[in-house]
């Protein structure tokens, strides 16, 4: 991760283009109004940080700590806009001015390995068949402590569809791409060690994610420090490939959805058309939210729902109002935390729609 | 009272007005506000004391009463991507005005739409879409430019050549003057009118000195079934202002016409290098590049586009044949950022990792005098563009000529240089830009053509104006009569020219 002061350029590049591509449609801003929240006016304020004309502090903190991080912005913009507030965030952390919740998530990784202050045990316990294999699942820590349906879906596919994947259990520690977003860059690499020890004992060459948040972690952010010699794929790529081989038939079984583009997995991971191809081959209709689809897909505010709920579900709304527009009675996506942030939406708005990942839908169709 | 004081009591009531979520006086978000597109230097940030974010015309009435309670000066602000500093604060009072973004009313029957001035062009068009209507004036900062701020700099359009600068569009507005008082101005959902004095045409281009335009009513038109574009080289600009005239006169309309020079091509095809290694081949011969666009039905756009090929050879031009180069100017002037369902199929979406347009602007910086001249005068103002570029030691980017009037050639000038953000590179930027202004006008044109005079000009304004300026001021006086409406833009000392 680079430091504030290597983006100068990039931050005087901003500051006289001025262009505004990012200013209007940036969730936080439209939620909390002042240009300031969005990418430009963060690029505004980081210059000032670098140059030193202002002082880092509790309300600086908490204007980079709220950015999403979707990368909405850089659909627009060559500056790196994200990896800009992540350095900013670094620069906070060295300054030790960071929000207490980041602290507390930090601290509950690597104590609990996980964010989320609960029993590690929790990760493991009948959740997915525990062997070893060339080729392994990481299941993430979101799935088996919150999102139980689809590690059913997974243990369904391994056991049923999969045998040639394995999983470590416990020997699967949280890919800490928490820490790496919040700027703790020595915890990060503490923990992507563990992990990476753990698949070279374990003899692991190619990593299945489900949780595009691991996926970006394990494929690109452990690359940044470590030569890493495995593959890494999301699991749509996986069954993509399956298919598109002629490996394994997916039974149609129709429907209409829409679906909603996680942006680690569109905008960071460029994995866009394989999930859609798989839903098209499962004989599902889809349809696609109006204008804000693919590339330019919308946050559903879930990477900051733990830190900042009510702001998280501000544009949650937001996001369902979009989603909700093409009449689709389901909603289907490729992450974990979007369809969390989307059924609070949900309830938030009042609405009812299912929310479902697409992993269920597989298992639902191969059963 | 004065100074701190009165921005105190100023907060507090603007608190009790608006909240505390839409007031604020952090530094920090002074810092975020703090520049507009005009070059300048790495250390230059213009801080207002507060900014606020009405939501509504009696919200911002309600803030210019306290302004003008206290002698505050506000600064009302719409994208922010100003050319000439219209929206750069020396202290008080910034509007925001893009949370007035709401469409207020579609009259489709009629043509017409009401909106909240801060609603950005692109997110008006993506919401007329669903009606099959079109705001068809196209500013390349659509994204973030609102409809009030392209009233206040009557900016330039991409299609302007068919519908019209601004005022072609305004039926009537709803301003706050510098009192907090609320007007209607112009003729509710008509552009026909020759009752009264037409008002709301002193807001065009009056960068916010007179008021705040907070609601507007424009006219809109159909979207186009069709759209294709064509290009030529010409020996001469004269040779294609000839061949366009020309056009114009035997029935073939384009919706968009760019006359633009060498350099500026390249400017455009930096896409196009990146993908190729190479920048787009130009005849030697060729000084100009003429660029048009038509929209209709197909077969009529085909004929007008084969029409205009036979007229342009009649005139030394040559068609370009590279579909590539079209389509790379195509998409530098209108769907740079227009998502896929907002353009038609064949138009280029803007390539996300690939083609994003600040990374031409690492070095040096895209910075522009943008007057206009008789469209005889072009190739003389050429000819002193390349010479004052050079006697202040600024690299030319190059000259693009937009033609904005409905049906005819008079023109708008973008004649860019580029430039780095030392202070004597700026400081040399701004003499450029002034003796082009003055060149400008004794030509016969104007020193402004599409972004106002704001901080950049407003010293040079007795120049272009002479006795008319005081009339000017007079009626400044009636509409603020406190002087707090974006103080120093029009006509106070410019920072930069001197």
């Amino acid at each position: 991760m680079k430091n504030l002061q290597d983006y100068l350029e990039n931050l005087y590049t901003c500051a006289r283009t001025q262009c505004g591509f990012c200013v209007y449609e940036c969730p936080v801003r439209k939620v909390l109004g002042f240009e300031t929240y969005s990418s430009r006016g963060r690029m505004h304020v980081a210059r000032a940080l670098a140059q030193g004309l202002l002082e880092p502090c509790k309300e600086i903190a908490e204007l980079y700590y709220k950015c999403t991080l979707c990368g909405y912005c850089e659909a627009v913009c060559a500056l790196e806009n994200t990896n800009i507030f992540r350095a900013v965030r670094k620069f906070l952390v060295s300054k030790n001015v960071i929000p207490k919740e980041h602290l507390a998530v930090r601290d509950s990784i690597l104590t609990a390995d996980n964010p989320y202050a609960k029993d590690r045990r929790l990760k493991y316990f009948k959740t997915l068949p525990v062997r070893k294999s060339k080729t392994v699942l990481y299941l993430g820590c979101t799935i088996p402590i919150s999102r139980r349906q689809i590690a059913d879906a997974l243990k369904y596919l391994m056991e049923k569809v999969c045998p040639e994947i394995g999983y470590l259990g416990e020997e699967e520690y949280c890919c800490g791409l928490i820490l790496y977003e919040s700027g703790f860059e020595k915890e990060f690499i503490e923990q992507a060690k563990k992990n990476i020890e753990s698949f070279k004992k374990n003899g692991v060459e190619k990593i299945l994610t489900v949780c595009p948040g691991c996926y970006i972690a394990l494929k690109e952010r452990y690359a940044e420090y470590f030569d890493i010699d495995y593959e890494v794929y999301h699991i749509t790529e996986y069954f993509y490939e399956l298919v598109n081989s002629g490996k394994l038939n997916l039974p149609k079984i129709g429907g209409e959805v829409v679906y909603h583009d996680p942006c680690h997995l569109t905008r960071h991971g460029k994995v866009i058309e394989e999930p859609r191809a798989l839903l098209e081959w499962l004989g599902i209709d889809i349809k696609e939210a109006p204008v804000y689809n693919k590339y330019y897909a919308r946050c559903c505010g879930g990477s900051i729902l733990m830190f900042y709920p009510e702001l998280a579900s501000e544009i949650g709304v937001m996001r369902l109002s979009e989603l909700l527009s093409t009449e689709a009675d389901t909603i289907v996506s490729a992450c974990e935390i979007c369809e969390i942030a989307l059924d609070k939406a949900a309830v938030k708005k009042g609405e009812f729609i299912e929310v479902v990942d697409i992993v269920e839908l597989l298992a639902k169709a191969l059963k | 009272m004065g100074g701190r004081e009165a921005l105190e009591r100023a907060f507090r009531e603007l608190v009790e007005v608006l909240g505390e979520d839409r007031v604020s006086r952090r530094l920090e978000v002074m810092f975020s506000y703090s520049r507009n597109w005009n070059p300048c230097t790495k250390e230059f940030a213009a801080l207002p004391d507060i900014v606020v974010l009405p939501k509504s015309t009696k919200e911002v009435s309600e803030v210019v009463k306290i302004a003008y309670k206290y002698k505050i000066p506000i600064i009302p602000r719409g994208g922010g991507t100003s050319m000439s500093g219209g929206s750069l604060a020396r202290g008080g009072i910034l509007v925001d005005t893009k949370l007035m973004d709401k469409i207020l009313e579609v009259d489709k029957e009629n043509y017409v739409v009401r909106v909240q001035a801060g609603i950005p062009i692109l997110k008006l068009n993506e919401e007329l879409r669903k009606y099959g209507l079109w705001f068809p004036y196209d500013v390349e900062s659509k994204a973030v430019a609102t409809v009030g701020s392209v009233i206040a700099l009557r900016s330039d359009g991409t299609f302007n050549i068919r519908y019209g600068k601004i005022e072609n569009h305004v039926c009537s507005i709803t301003v706050v003057t510098g009192t907090g008082e609320i007007v209607e101005l112009g003729h509710r959902k008509t552009l026909i009118s020759s009752s009264g004095y037409h008002l709301h045409w002193l807001f065009i281009s009056s960068e916010g000195t007179l008021g705040i335009i907070t609601e507007v009513v424009l006219r809109v038109v159909p979207i186009p079934p069709h759209r294709d574009i064509a290009g030529f080289f010409f020996p001469s600009f004269n040779n294609g202002v000839k061949a366009l005239v020309d056009m114009l006169r035997r029935g073939v309309l384009p919706e968009s016409a760019n006359l633009q020079c060498k350099n500026r091509l390249k400017f455009y095809a930096h896409a196009y290098k990146a993908k190729y290694g190479i920048e787009p081949k130009v005849p030697e011969w060729s000084e100009a590049v003429l660029f048009l666009s038509f929209a209709g039905d197909g077969d009529v756009v085909d004929f007008m586009i084969n029409k205009s090929k036979k007229i342009a050879k009649e005139h030394g031009g040559e068609p370009i044949d590279d579909r590539e180069v079209l389509e790379m100017w195509w998409t530098s002037k209108h769907v740079a950022i227009e998502p896929e369902e907002t353009r038609f199929s064949w138009e280029k979406p803007f390539i996300p990792f690939k083609q994003k347009w600040p990374d031409s602007q690492r070095e040096k910086r895209f910075g522009a005098a943008g007057v206009s001249v008789p469209v005889g005068k072009i190739q003389e103002m050429y000819k002193k563009y390349l010479e004052y570029a050079s006697k202040h030691g600024l690299q030319v980017l190059g000259m693009n000529v937009y033609f904005q009037h409905p049906n005819s050639t008079h023109v708008s000038i973008s004649f860019a240089v580029w430039v780095g953000d030392s202070e004597d590179e700026v400081k040399r930027f701004y003499e450029y830009v002034k003796d082009m202004a003055k060149t400008a006008v004794e030509l016969g044109g104007s020193m402004s053509a599409y972004y106002g005079d704001g901080e950049v000009l407003a010293g040079l304004n007795r120049y272009e104006h002479g006795r008319a300026l005081d009339y000017m001021l007079k009626i400044k006086q009636i509409f603020d009569p406190a002087g707090i409406m974006n103080p120093g833009k029009k006509f106070g000392e410019s920072r930069w020219v001197k």
